[in-house]
């Protein structure tokens, strides 16, 4: 071979795409192995097809992580508002938020939290971050959290947490050498690292942890973490999980100013739905006693969003049932 | 290649048919088996995160609406890849309408190419390189965004996802022929582009 273009060649270079595709027929391939086998020019010309082909490559783009989840969050939160696709056999919902629950939960929390469906729970997380020190946290007064003595725990860190099967939870902690802790969620010191450690800068130790402190939201210093949890969390589903171990307390003064703050901040819409639902659902549910108690600043936003901002059909609707359940108007005035 | 995303087969059926039974939880799951391929394959096509955010969404919502039509004809990724290729086409032949280029905003500091402040798998080497390498992605972003909505569309499936002409025939309603033909338009006219670099 002469490396001129002749006819061979010319149908050889037509075919190198495909062959580095892998899309040729067995036939094909044979043909221009052949003429590869001869022909040094047409070996260049599959070099500089490579090269080309990798420099394809270096244009691609990876959507980041935080798109993904802000793609998963909104169609988490347009999911909610759709009818049951219609001819399903639509499995029924033990409460209004019960396939939403497990759709946040799913798409919105790191993928290392992703467990088999029954599978015990069990935390697999890298390493660590909060450092258990006593001290009062932002958000929390003078309550039993802030009071708790860690001093014997020194400096530590919380590296994982797991229910046994008796019910107690098997927390490794990281310290100046790693020690062990088993104990029940009641127990003092149990309580006291768990509620340090929703403070971790690691989001699905802090998802975990929030969850198994929505049990036991009865305690008024889990409820207060739970409380900071939805004002302060970076992570969308790990303040999901919060709301949800506060929808029994929606009476109390402090949760209800949390779900207003949601309201009128939150910037996941998500977080916005589920908050204007649980007041809905708390109001709906008070005493006339308590219904008696105006709780002026929740009817301030929920004008305000009437009026001004909200645009979802929606959380318009939502704001007005409870607006007429405190009796107030939909104005401002 | 990418690997082609998705769960196994036996648990996709499964999936599949717990979510148009109403299951819920299901649903969730195949969603997140397929949708980061989803919002790869539209924000490389469209470059521009909010196009793609559109295309997720509104993809994603077809499936949950249409599920029940679903008969297993074919597979759940051929299925959803036509509903997310359906919506690319029609957002590429928009721009074309419209001869949009949605890709570049005017800043303070001049014209910008949105696509260069993404994320890219970038060569980074000896400064003679990287101008070349620079100068090249830049031309390969033209090229690309010159050839007709299909061919980009056949590009992208076989080049970036790593799916196969069968497939893609299969997910664009043609033959694999077809799809091979647009293939090699789409090659013929990117080589010609790029001959000065290669």
């Amino acid at each position: 071979m002469n490396g001129e273009l002749d006819q061979n060649c010319v149908a050889t270079r037509e075919q190198l795409p495909m062959l580095l595709y892998g899309e040729l027929s067995f036939d094909e391939e044979e043909t221009v192995e052949s003429h590869l086998d001869d022909c040094a020019a047409c070996r260049s010309a599959l070099e500089r097809e490579r090269e080309l082909s990798t420099a394809f490559d270096q244009v691609a783009v990876e959507p980041s992580r935080a798109l993904l989840q802000a793609c998963r969050e909104d169609l988490a939160a347009r999911l909610a508002l759709e009818p049951a696709p219609s001819g399903a056999a639509h499995i029924e919902k033990e409460t209004v938020h019960t396939w939403w629950d497990k759709f946040i939960e799913l798409v919105t929390m790191p993928t290392a939290m992703m467990r088999p469906a029954g599978a015990l729970a069990l935390l697999a997380i890298g390493f660590i971050g909060a450092r258990v020190t006593p001290g009062v946290l932002p958000g929390f007064g003078g309550d039993s959290w802030s009071q708790a003595s860690l001093a014997n725990l020194g400096t530590s860190r919380v590296r994982s947490v797991e229910p046994a099967a008796d019910g107690t939870l098997h927390i490794v902690l990281d310290e100046t050498r790693q020690r062990t802790i088993d104990g029940a969620i009641d127990d003092a010191e149990v309580r006291s690292l768990l509620l340090a450690a929703t403070k971790d800068p690691v989001d699905g130790l802090r998802g975990e942890i929030v969850a198994l402190l929505t049990k036991q939201a009865q305690a008024l210093d889990v409820r207060n973490a739970l409380v900071y949890t939805i004002r302060n969390d970076q992570n969308a589903g790990v303040r999901l999980k919060a709301l949800d171990g506060l929808q029994a307390f929606i009476g109390e003064d402090e949760v209800r100013g949390a779900l207003t703050d949601v309201l009128a901040a939150d910037g996941n819409p998500a977080m916005r739905i589920r908050a204007v639902d649980l007041l809905v659902q708390g109001l709906s549910q008070q005493n006339q006693q308590q219904a008696q108690v105006v709780d002026r600043r929740m009817i301030g936003v929920l004008q305000e969003l009437m009026n001004r901002q909200e645009e979802n059909p929606y959380m318009r609707e939502r704001c007005q049932r409870a607006l007429e359940l405190v009796k107030a108007s939909a104005e401002l005035f | 290649m990418a690997p082609k995303p998705g769960v196994q087969q036996m648990d996709e059926t499964a999936l599949i048919k717990a979510a148009q039974a109403g299951d819920q939880d299901a649903f969730g799951q195949l969603v997140r088996a397929y949708d980061q391929s989803v919002l790869r394959l539209a924000m490389n096509l469209l470059r521009s995160p909010e196009d793609a955010q559109d295309i997720y969404q509104e993809a994603f919502l077809r499936v949950y609406r249409n599920l029940n039509n679903f008969r297993f004809d074919c597979s759940f990724h051929t299925w959803l890849y036509r509903i997310v290729t359906n919506l690319c086409l029609d957002q590429l032949r928009k721009r074309k309408v419209r001869k949009e280029e949605p890709t570049v905003i005017t800043t303070a500091e001049g014209v910008l190419d949105r696509a260069d402040t993404l994320a890219e798998a970038r060569a980074d080497g000896d400064p003679q390189r990287s101008l070349y390498s620079g100068q090249l992605r830049r031309k390969i972003k033209d090229v690309l965004s010159g050839l007709t909505p299909r061919e980009r569309m056949v590009f992208e499936m076989r080049h970036y996802q790593g799916l196969r002409l069968r497939n893609i025939g299969e997910i664009l309603g043609t033959s694999e022929e077809a799809a091979k033909n647009c293939l090699f338009r789409a090659n013929q006219k990117m080589r010609a582009a790029l001959g000065e670099f290669v």
